[in-house]
Formats: C-alpha cells, sequence, structure tokens
C-alpha cells in the first residue's frame, strides 16, 4: 500500500518523536541520583576516637552516623521511628522494651547484625569500666537479653518512656562484636559497624575518609566517599566552602547563615532544632538563692535585643527546655518577659546590692554574648563580673557546684526526658543547679512512666511552668544547627539533631 | 670604574626632608593615641563598655564617630581605650626584657664561663618553651589581665634581649678601648657601664623598638586566642578578633581597630628607624 | 680550630643539652600542673560526677606525688615510651612523628620563602643605602611589620584563595600524595609566616651590613680592585650575618609556637596545634612529649648557631675560650 503522507513529514515526525523520547529520558535522568563523588565536611575539631565510647560531641556523632548508623533514628518531626531495628514495643507499665531487627543485616566485615550483636554492645557500653559518655542514658536498665535470633528483650529499673530516643543517638551505634574482639583497646582506631560508609583511611588532624559501604542494610549509598576535615577556625570553614574546597559546613555561625542567605549561593539547611542556650543558675549561691533576684535577672533581659544582636535574629527565643524538635513540648504559661520596671523594683525590694560572678566558656561567641547580659542587668542596677574559663575547668566547676551564675548549652535530646530529668529532678546525674523541689521530682518520674503523648504533653507543660516559678535556667535562645551546603549536593533531609544521614545523599557533577 | 664611594654608603642631605616629614608624621600619631589614651577618661568621650541593641554595627555617623560593633558599643571610644592597654604592654613587657634580659646577656657575654654557660642554660630553656605555651599557661593560671599579660609577654622577650645583649658583648668584650680600660686598672662597674654598655645600646635599642610594635602585636594574637585582658575591657587585638567574622558584611568594626593597630605600629617602627639612623651617625663617628 | 678544644666544647655542649632538656620538661610538669583544670573532667566531659572524677584520678595515677609521677614519666621516655595521649589513647611517640614533619616543613618552606626575599632585599637595601629603593624597600618591611600575622593570613585566604581561587583555602595534603599537591597546601600558610618575618630578616641584615661596609677591611678589598659583588656577597655579608643567624636561631624555636596561630588558621596538623589543643585538655603526656621534643630540637639547633658564630666571627672564636 503506497503511504498517503509526503516523505518529509514521516521524517519530522519521527525526528519529534526522538526528540520527545529523548527529552523525557533527560528529564527523568536529571530527578535520577549520579552515582559517585566525594563529599567533604567541616568539623570543629579532630575526632579523639571512632569508638561509640567515646562519643561526646556533635562531630563525633556526626561520625558515628556515618560508620554505624542507629538501631533507631529521628524523623524531620522530631518522633522517634525504626532504623535497623525494624519495630520497639513498650509494655504498658512502660517497664519492659522488646526490640526487634531486620533481618539479614551485617557489619562491614560480614559479622551477623543479630540480637546477640546488640546486647554484646549493651554489656559494652553499659560496662562501668569502660566510661562511655552515654552511661546516663542507660541508667535505668536493668536487664538486656537475647529472647530470639532478631529480638531483644530490655528490662527496666523504673518505667523509662525516654528509652527508645537513646536508641537514636550514642547508644544505638553498634559496633561488630569481631572487630572488638580484633582490635580490643585499639578499636577506637579502626570502627567497623553497619552504617552506609565504612572507614578508609584516618590521617589524625587532616582528615577522616570513608568509603561506601556495599553491604549497607539499605541499597548502598549514592557518593564514593565521605571526608570530614577539622578546621577550628570558624571563619576558615566558610572561607574554604565560598573557595570551593569544601562541601558542607555544619554548625554555620548566625553571620554566615545570613550571608548565605543574602548571596543565595549555598544551599542553607535549618533542621529546627533540640538544642537551648540558657544561664544557669547555682541556687545554693549567695543572691541568687534568693527568687527576686532571679526574676530580676529573668525580667531586665530583652531577649529580642540579645537576640538581633548575637545572633543576627536567626534563633527563636526559648522560653523551655524543648526546642523546636520537640514540638509541641515549647509552650508555658508565665515565663518572665522583658519588663526592665519590674526588675528595677524587685532589686529595690531585695534591699541589698547586687555582684554576679558569670561564668563563661573563653570563646568568642560566649563572651560577646557575656557581655550583652552584663549590659542588660546593669540597666536593672546589678552589676556583673565576666569569668572566662577553658571549656574544661568551666565542666568542672559546673560539675562541682563552684559557680554562680553560667553561661552553657545543652545539644538537646529527642526525648523531652532528656533535656530535663537529669538536670532537675533532685537524683539527677547532672543536676549543676541545686534543683531539689518534690514537685518536680513527682512530674518527672510521671513523665517518664507513660507513653501516651497527650498525657506526656501536660505532665511537661507543668514542669515548664515549674521552671517559669523557681527560675533555676534563663532560657535565652534555642540554636538550630544549620548547615550551609554546596548546591550541587542533594538528598539532604532536615532532621532536627541537626546531624546529617548521608545514606542517600548525591553530588550533581 | 665604581669608586669607594659605590660600597660605602654615606648620608645624602638630599633625602632629609622627606624623612623628616615621615618622623613627624609617626610623632604626631603618637602623640595622638598617647594623649587620647591617656586622657581618655576626663575628655568627653562615650563609654567604650556601654552599648546600644538597636544600633548594632552601624556605619560611622555624627552620633559614633566611628561606628559601632557587635554588641552597640562606640567604636572610637573602645580603639582609645584599647590604646591604653597596647600601649601599656608594649612598653611594659619591653622594659622588662631589655632591663633583665640586656643584663643577663651583658653578665653571660663579660663573664664567659659558667656565668655564661649556667645564664644561657636557663636562656634556652626558656626560649624551648613555644612562647604561646608559656603565655597560655601564664595567662591561664594568674588570670586575664593587662598586668598578667604584660609579665606573660616580657618574660618571653627576655631570652631574645640576653643573647642580643651577649653576642654583642663577646664581640665588644675583646675590642681595644676594653682592653685599654681594663690594662689601666678600671673597675668592672666602670667597665660595663662607661665602656660596654653604651655600644650595646644602639643594637639593644633598635631591637627594643622594634619589639615595641612585637609587643603590640603579640598581644592582638593573645586576643586572637581569647587570652588577652577580660571582657568587656577592650584591646585591638580582642576587638578585631572578635569582630573578623563580620567582615563581610560591617568590615569598619575589624578594619578600624586593625587600622589603628596598624598605623601605631607603623609610627613606632618609623620612628624606631629615626632612632636607628642617630645611632648610626653616631657609629660612624665612633 | 684545634682538636682538643673542639671536643671539649663538644662534650660540655652535649652535657648542656641534657641538663637544659631535663629542666625543660621538669618545669613543663610544674607548670602543667598549677594549670587550673582537670585531665579528669577532659577525660568524662560534660556529665562527669565528682565521684566519677576522684576514681579516675586515682585510676590515672594523677593523685601521686608530682616527683613521683615525673620519674616515672622519665623512666618510661629514656626507653622511648612516652605514654599515650589521655584523649585518644594514641601513642605520643606516633602522634609526634606524624605531626611533628608537618610543622617542620612548613617552617622551612617559610624560611626558605622569607630569607630568599630578605637576603637580596637587605644586601641591595644597604648598598643603596638611602636610595629610592632603600626606602620602598622599607616602607614595604615596615608595613608588613605593623600587621599581626593572623591578619595577613586572613587577607591572603580572601584575595588568593576565595576570589581568585589559586590556592586551597585550608588543608594539608600528605606528600605522599602528592608533591605538587602538598606544597600547593602549603603556600598560603608558609607565605603568611615569611611575610611576617621578612621584614625583621631584612632590616636586621641590612643594618649590619651598613655597619660592615663602613669597615677598613672592605676598604682595603675596594683597593684590591675586588668588584661591587664579590665584596658584598663574599667578604661583607658573612661578619654582617650575626644578628640575622641569632634570630634565626631564636626564631626556629619560636615559630614552632608561634606557627599555632597559622595552623589553627589554614587547618594544617602540625605539632603547635598538638600542643595547644593538649594544654587545653590537660593531656600531660602529649604535653611532656613535645616539649622534649621540641626542646631537644631546640638545643640541637642552638648548637649549629652556635657553631655557625665560630665559623662568621674570627673574634668570637678567640674570645670564647679563655
Amino acid at each position: 500500500m503506497a503511504s498517503s503522507r509526503p516523505f518529509a513529514f514521516k521524517v519530522s515526525m519521527a525526528a519529534a518523536a526522538i526528540g520527545i523520547a529523548l527529552l523525557s529520558a533527560t528529564a527523568l535522568r536529571a530527578a535520577e541520583p549520579k552515582q559517585g563523588g566525594s563529599l567533604s565536611i567541616s568539623l570543629e575539631s579532630d575526632l579523639p576516637t571512632l569508638d561509640p565510647l567515646g562519643f561526646a560531641s556533635f562531630n563525633d556523632r556526626e561520625a558515628g552516623l556515618i560508620l554505624y548508623d542507629t538501631l533507631l533514628d529521628i524523623d524531620p518531626k522530631g518522633n522517634v521511628v525504626p532504623n535497623i531495628a525494624e519495630k520497639i514495643e513498650a509494655s504498658p507499665d512502660v517497664m519492659s522494651f522488646k526490640l526487634t531487627l531486620r533481618s539479614g543485616v551485617t557489619f562491614s566485615d560480614g559479622t551477623a547484625y543479630d540480637a546477640a550483636a546488640v546486647v554484646k554492645n549493651f554489656q559494652r557500653i553499659m560496662d562501668p569500666k569502660n566510661r562511655c559518655r552515654c552511661v546516663s542514658d542507660l541508667s535505668t536498665i536493668d536487664k538486656i537479653e537475647a529472647t530470639g535470633p532478631l529480638e531483644v528483650s530490655i528490662k527496666m529499673k523504673t518505667p523509662s518512656a525516654h528509652f527508645p530516643a537513646t536508641l537514636a543517638d550514642v547508644a544505638g551505634m553498634v559496633v561488630s562484636p569481631t572487630a572488638v574482639e580484633k582490635y580490643g583497646a585499639d578499636f577506637g582506631n579502626h570502627g567497623v559497624g553497619a552504617g552506609p560508609f565504612k572507614l578508609k583511611e584516618w590521617q589524625r588532624g587532616a582528615q577522616v575518609v570513608f568509603e561506601r559501604n556495599p553491604t549497607y542494610w539499605r541499597k548502598p549509598a549514592h557518593l564514593d566517599e565521605v571526608v570530614l576535615r577539622p578546621m577550628p577556625d570558624e571563619q576558615t570553614r566558610y572561607a574554604s566552602l565560598k573557595a570551593g574546597n569544601l562541601d558542607i559546613v555544619m554548625n554555620a555561625a548566625a553571620r554566615d547563615v545570613l550571608d548565605a542567605q543574602q548571596q543565595k549561593r549555598f544551599q542553607v539547611l535549618n533542621p529546627g532544632s533540640l538544642a537551648t542556650n540558657f544561664v544557669q543558675i547555682n541556687m545554693g549561691a549567695p543572691d541568687v538563692s534568693d527568687i527576686r533576684v532571679r526574676q530580676a535577672l529573668a525580667y531586665s533581659l530583652d531577649r529580642v535585643a540579645y537576640n538581633k544582636a548575637i545572633n543576627r535574629g536567626l534563633y527563636k527565643i526559648a522560653n523551655t527546655p524543648f526546642g523546636t524538635g520537640l514540638f509541641p513540648h515549647e509552650q508555658v504559661d508565665g515565663y518572665p518577659s522583658y519588663d526592665l520596671a519590674k526588675a528595677k523594683k524587685l532589686v529595690q525590694d531585695y534591699g541589698k546590692p547586687i555582684k554576679i560572678k558569670l561564668s563563661i566558656n573563653a570563646a568568642p561567641v560566649s563572651t560577646l554574648a557575656a557581655q550583652a547580659l552584663q549590659q542588660m542587668w546593669k540597666k536593672a542596677g546589678i552589676e556583673t563580673e565576666i569569668i572566662p574559663l577553658e571549656q574544661v575547668q568551666l565542666v568542672r566547676a559546673a560539675a562541682t557546684r563552684d559557680y554562680q551564675v553560667m553561661l552553657y548549652r545543652w545539644a538537646g535530646g529527642a526525648d523531652p526526658d532528656k533535656n530535663v530529668h537529669q538536670f532537675f529532678h533532685s537524683k539527677g546525674t547532672v543536676n549543676r543547679v541545686n534543683f531539689n523541689n518534690p514537685e518536680m521530682d513527682k512530674l518527672l518520674d510521671a513523665g517518664r512512666a507513660t507513653t501516651d503523648q497527650a498525657e506526656r504533653l501536660k505532665i511537661y507543660r507543668q514542669v515548664n511552668n515549674l521552671l517559669a516559678k523557681e527560675l533555676p535556667y534563663l532560657f535565652l535562645t534555642y540554636f538550630d544547627n544549620i548547615s550551609l551546603v554546596n548546591p550541587a549536593v542533594k538528598g539532604l533531609t532536615p532532621i532536627p539533631d541537626g546531624l546529617l544521614r548521608l545514606h542517600s545523599v548525591w553530588k550533581d557533577k | 670604574m665604581a669608586s669607594i664611594a659605590d660600597v660605602t654608603p654615606i648620608a645624602r642631605p638630599r633625602k632629609r626632608r622627606r624623612i623628616e616629614l615621615g618622623v613627624s608624621l609617626a610623632l604626631l600619631w603618637m602623640a595622638l593615641v598617647i594623649i587620647l589614651a591617656v586622657l581618655a577618661p576626663y575628655i568627653g568621650i562615650q563609654s567604650p563598655d556601654e552599648g546600644d541593641f538597636t544600633e548594632v554595627l552601624s556605619l560611622p555617623s555624627a552620633a559614633h564617630w566611628l561606628g559601632t560593633d557587635s554588641l552597640g558599643r562606640d567604636v572610637f571610644a573602645r580603639a582609645i581605650y584599647g590604646a591604653q592597654v597596647s600601649l601599656t604592654v608594649a612598653l611594659g613587657s619591653v622594659g622588662i626584657g631589655l632591663v633583665f634580659g640586656g643584663t643577663l646577656g651583658l653578665i653571660a657575654g663579660y663573664f664567659g664561663r659558667w656565668p655564661d654557660r649556667l645564664l644561657m642554660g636557663a636562656m634556652t630553656v626558656l626560649l624551648c618553651f613555644p612562647g604561646i605555651i608559656l603565655a597560655i599557661a601564664l595567662v591561664s593560671s594568674l588570670g586575664p589581665s593587662v598586668g598578667n599579660v604584660t609579665f606573660a609577654i616580657g618574660v618571653i622577650f627576655i631570652p631574645a634581649f640576653a643573647r642580643i645583649a651577649r653576642a654583642n658583648t663577646l664581640s665588644l668584650r675583646s675590642r681595644e678601648f676594653v682592653l685599654a680600660a681594663q690594662a689601666l686598672g678600671a673597675r668592672l662597674p666602670r667597665i660595663l657601664m662607661r665602656e660596654i654598655l653604651p655600644n650595646l645600646m644602639p643594637a639593644l635599642l633598635s631591637y627594643a623598638v622594634v619589639m615595641l610594635g612585637v609587643a603590640i602585636l603579640a598581644e592582638a594574637a593573645l586576643g586572637f586566642l581569647g587570652l588577652s585582658v577580660r571582657p568587656p575591657q577592650p584591646s585591638w587585638g580582642g576587638m578585631v578578633a572578635t569582630e573578623r567574622g563580620n567582615l563581610a558584611d560591617s568590615p569598619h568594626a575589624v578594619f578600624i581597630p586593625a587600622a589603628v593597630m596598624f598605623l601605631t605600629v607603623l609610627a613606632i617602627n618609623w620612628l624606631g628607624e629615626a632612632v636607628r639612623r642617630l645611632f648610626d651617625i653616631k657609629a660612624q663617628s665612633l | 680550630m684545634s682538636f682538643g678544644p673542639a671536643m671539649r666544647r663538644i662534650r660540655s655542649q652535649i652535657l648542656t643539652l641534657i641538663a637544659v632538656v631535663f629542666a625543660a620538661t621538669a618545669l613543663t610538669f610544674a607548670v602543667t600542673e598549677i594549670l587550673p583544670g582537670d585531665a579528669a573532667v577532659a577525660i568524662l566531659g560534660d556529665t562527669a560526677t565528682e565521684a566519677d572524677i576522684q576514681s579516675l584520678r586515682q585510676e590515672l595515677g594523677l593523685e601521686r606525688p608530682l616527683v613521683v609521677r615525673y620519674a616515672d614519666w622519665l623512666g618510661n621516655a629514656i626507653t622511648g615510651d612516652l605514654g599515650r595521649s589521655y584523649r585518644t589513647r594514641e601513642s605520643i611517640a606516633v602522634m609526634i612523628g606524624q605531626r611533628l614533619p608537618v610543622t617542620i616543613e612548613l617552617i622551612i618552606l617559610t624560611q626558605i620563602i622569607a630569607l630568599g626575599l630578605a637576603v637580596p632585599a637587605g644586601i641591595i637595601a644597604a648598598y643603596r643605602n638611602r636610595s629610592g629603593v632603600d626606602h620602598a624597600l622599607g616602607s614595604v618591611s615596615i608595613g608588613l611589620l605593623s600587621m599581626p600575622a593572623f591578619v595577613i593570613g586572613i587577607g591572603l585566604i580572601y584575595t588568593l584563595s576565595v576570589a581568585l581561587g589559586w590556592f586551597p583555602a585550608s588543608g594539608y595534603v600528605r606528600p605522599s600524595d602528592g608533591i605538587i599537591a602538598n606544597l600547593h597546601s602549603m603556600v598560603l600558610p608558609a607565605l603568611t609566616l615569611a611575610l611576617a618575618e621578612f621584614p625583621v630578616y631584612m632590616r636586621l641584615l641590612r643594618a649590619d651590613m651598613i655597619a660592615t661596609l663602613q669597615q677598613d677591611f672592605i676598604l682595603v678589598a675596594r683597593a684590591k680592585g675586588l668588584g661591587v659583588r664579590d665584596i658584598l656577597i663574599g667578604h661583607a655579608l658573612r661578619p654582617s650575618s650575626l644578628s640575622l643567624v641569632t634570630v634565626i636561631g631564636i626564631n626556629l624555636g619560636r615559630l614552632v609556637g608561634g606557627a599555632v596561630i597559622i595552623e589553627t588558621l589554614f587547618a594544617i596538623p602540625g605539632i603547635g596545634q598538638m600542643l595547644v589543643n593538649a594544654v587545653y585538655q590537660h593531656d600531660h603526656f602529649a604535653i611532656q612529649g613535645v616539649v622534649l621534643v621540641v626542646a631537644t630540637g631546640f638545643v640541637l639547633i642552638n648548637l649549629a648557631v652556635d657553631m655557625a658564630y665560630a665559623l662568621l666571627d674570627p673574634r668570637v672564636r678567640h674570645g670564647v675560650d679563655s
């Protein structure tokens, strides 16, 4: 049969069809992750070790996510969700938990990631001789045992609704028992886990290089390699990002975030926060033991102006210990707002002259913040002396309660209990403020005893109100761990703890 | 063919007017800085410690001649009070180095043998400590204050002065006029004071003047590490360290203390050059 | 130089070396003691309780008397065991072995650049004393002397790295990963330090050389008909180097500490940074180890400087041995 259409027409139709096919193919390909590439991230200081026993700082925990992944994870809203563990079930009285693991997961050295491995890991981190920084998180555990090849049963001494959240952090980073056996005390230099990457090389002080783990339980990662580079100087970190030597600056300074927002050159990843900046008051010290003095200190703080001056207005004002990642727990009734007249009156009522010693970490940002506080308190008639200490001295002073008032911050935990129990319970292990209030103790214990979200919301609301009344802490701002990212990096999800999960990240070359 | 004059430099009067302009400017600047620093509490400048949060990092204006810093404090006032710190630290630390270091070096160089070995050994031990460690140790244990910073930097300077004094004393010790004085039976103090010391001074003083500038910069380095005076007391180094992150959007907060520090050290160095030229002429007439 | 006195001098130098290193490390132990703060707290961190701190102190042996702890450390050090870092559990000897070469490379590069600029500049400035060239060099050097090293560093980062992209803003590449890349990563830090050292070197050399050029033996050389270059470099340079050599000697020790700020700024994993971190963390063995190595190196350099004196200035050679 002879065709009824001219040859040229057929050709152009064919060409159009091919063109459309190609276009759709490229369009589809553009949305598809590219394999390969190396991602470099800045650290504030070199890692002390690759062993979770020694993980403390933000830096360390990021390396932990890369190398070990966690039993449970946190979603963008701050909820605890399954990860390597398929599910966690709590008994109605919250005194025991059952953890079910996925099947077929292995560590990068081939060892099975099963209940036995998990139990061994718990025993290791709970052993007082190993001095894990995470020990306080696990203090309510009574017994752990494997009740099946993929099932772990955990019994608590007291109700512990906060327990699942700890498995999204260092306590949930499980190490390969074979590797621990093999390396012994040297494990910290090797670090074998089940995370999306495994250790390739550690050049101390210069960089830690990780390479793709082909047996990762999700699909293997897109990136070939992740490099963590310690850069102590904040200005250098941002300069390196701008010069193209670095892909991601974590925990960026406020002014650099603003600069990035204005220049529109970099992605600004703001995950909200779990963390709070505050002034902690030693309630046993002179002058501040009187509620009027504490109230005067609170009422004379213009935190909006403070936030604008110190943080360029970037963070949210805090009235509670619960950051935005712990929504909706940050609601409170009656936290003192800025009222200079009231502050002055309280100072007058108190009668005696007030001299405050403010202990701080000697870093430039804290120094600036402290001077801001000093100026504001001066307006209410309170004299402040700033005492700069190195971080180690500061921690010691806090632990031994050798201070009057201290500027501090807490990185936050994914469960509200983690942000209050250890600090405000009369038997709390990190109660640095001499806070001893039976009503608070009752509330905190109750918060642990139920998993009912509505119930907990009510309990922690009362905790907030009590804190606003007694003022052991003057809350300043929540701080968000904002990351500044090279626009070629895709696939990052903002999670409120500020850490980056790299398993689905890819680089657009 | 080249003549002796090519190799032997002689002062050329033609250039004197240009040199004197530089010296005059330097003297003027130093006078300005010193007068403002000394009279600071008495003249009507603003307080360096009080800030207005609504005027953070504002540009120079009628109200704030050099603008405000991160906490809304007047940069002009802080620069002047910072001058008090820098000048005190500079003079104090160089004084300590010159007096103690120079004396020790002189003794070591003149007497030789065991006093030399002992003193130079002690100097070497001191020098073995990287200065920064000594500074951190001293300032951390004694506390940050102008006095302690001066002391720490002064101690760091002692070995350098001692070595220069010793090196030059060794050379001078066997010179004719010293041997002549000894032959004439002059007593030790006279030899040290009248023969050696005056010839030591040019080298020591020109080094001292250079070190004045170095001391100001050392204080800046300590400020960079957060080890200088206690806040809210301003120091030029501390101001640069605190404000340098604002380089992109508010450069004035960093540039002004940096510029003031730069001009002051520049003026000191320029004046030092003039002092050296003075001694050059003196040395020529020896 | 006759053999007998030379041997005696070498022997006494070695004794001095031992004494100085002993004194330096003992002093360090004492100084670390008075530093406020605590190694146990550094290890245990934020959530440390007083009981934990005390028991860790016992375990680390920190409660024993100072002299006992020093003797213990000394005994181990002689056999080559410098202990382990409290914080990272690494062997101190290994840590130093990794970081010292980095700082040494930085210092050597710095001196090469600084002297490479300063020696020609100093000679020219002295020779063409009071001329336009001299004034120009003088102005540049005065200008550089008037800026803190970290300001120079930040300036170089923003111009040569962020704006022009010629060099990396930070980071260190090992020589084993490429000599070119290694040098490339060291250029900015070395240049920063060199620009800070150059003025001092140039001015010292210039001042000494001006004085030397006025002396009789120069006239004699001139009368003998020697060329300008011969006189400047062959005859005048050596005796003029006295102060310069002194200062280089002092500087090499000082640079280890001075390099700290630059190492921090450019993220170079050298020994200066290791030492400062150790001081802040109260990592006793790390501090001791570094001071031991730095003290030893420093004294050895002094030995070299002393011998250089003897070579450069005949008057000194004869003066010291009396």
